[in-house]
């Protein structure tokens, strides 16, 4: 559906249809969309039961949080779901969007304290590979242990063309 | 995962202490069945203050619960939910398919969110 340059509210709409027929009842897929136009600068984000996809400047700084603000894919039926995104025009030289899954957040030292975002702030406020920074610190924190959840990280530059 | 029920007059609770995960299956469908059976029932209350934990698997089996009571024409409510708990709830934005009430900080009264509309409304304790 991307390549045909269909728009992001049509596609997360045909994702939870199709989901939602498909998949059993009392299962859901937790699930960020993001669309981002590098001509005209602009992140356009569909977050369902995910954390917050973080916009982040060269500092490492957050500027724009894009928290869930829908169900998971495959609860609704079509004429319920609600495809509204939140769009944001970048304004700083170098951007970055990241995701993450609710598994890193809540990666847990030996002593059981999860991961949390104020960690995941400050290795993002490091500078540098960000991506790298985010893991190095998850695995430090992990100890040696394996996460319970999966622990998944994407980092998106959103820099003009 | 402990679960006891109470039934008063046209509201059945269900008040679960512990971890809410696949474990807690078969004594939580145990005891939904037996408040959905009642015809008396018109609302299921589940109180989650004294859950420390809820997983996916615990999301699923709240959604089943749900189209279940759906089908019987009974309402579900989630009440108590605190800390990593409410979180979990709040991040699946639950509030939009389940009335979700709060208990506030004084212990006194609830607030709820309504769940088309999202505007909180009081009610008295």
């Amino acid at each position: 559906m991307t390549e045909r340059g269909i728009s992001l509210p049509v596609i997360v709409h045909e994702m939870n249809a199709s989901l939602q027929r498909q998949i059993p009842r009392g299962f859901f897929v937790s699930a960020t969309l993001a669309a981002i136009d590098r001509r005209n600068r602009t992140v356009q984000v569909w977050n369902g039961g995910n954390p917050a996809a973080l916009l982040v400047n060269e500092g490492g700084e957050v500027v724009r949080r894009f928290d869930s603000d829908h169900l998971p894919l495959g609860i609704l039926p079509p004429e319920r779901f609600e495809a509204d995104t939140r769009i944001w025009q970048i304004q700083s030289g170098q951007a970055s969007l990241m995701l993450h899954s609710d598994g890193l957040a809540e990666a847990r030292s030996p002593e059981g304290e999860p991961f949390g975002e104020a960690r995941l702030l400050a290795a993002l406020g490091q500078g540098g590979d960000r991506h790298a920074a985010v893991i190095a610190a998850v695995r430090n924190h992990l100890g040696g242990a394996r996460g319970h959840d999966d622990i998944s990280l994407v980092c998106v530059d959103c820099q003009a063309d | 995962m402990q679960i006891q029920t109470t039934i008063r007059e046209d509201r059945g609770l269900v008040t679960l202490t512990g971890s809410f995960d696949f474990n807690a299956h078969k004594d939580f469908r145990r005891a939904c069945d037996s408040m959905l059976d009642e015809p008396s029932v018109r609302a299921i209350e589940l109180n989650l203050a004294r859950v420390e934990y809820l997983d996916s698997s615990a999301v699923g089996m709240l959604l089943i619960l749900r189209d279940r009571a759906e089908e019987k024409g009974k309402q579900i409510i989630l009440s108590g939910s605190t800390g990593t708990v409410r979180q979990v709830l709040e991040i699946a934005n639950f509030g939009k398919l389940f009335t979700v009430l709060h208990a506030d900080t004084m212990g006194h009264g609830l607030t709820a969110s309504c769940p088309c509309c999202r505007s909180p409304r009081s009610f008295a304790p």
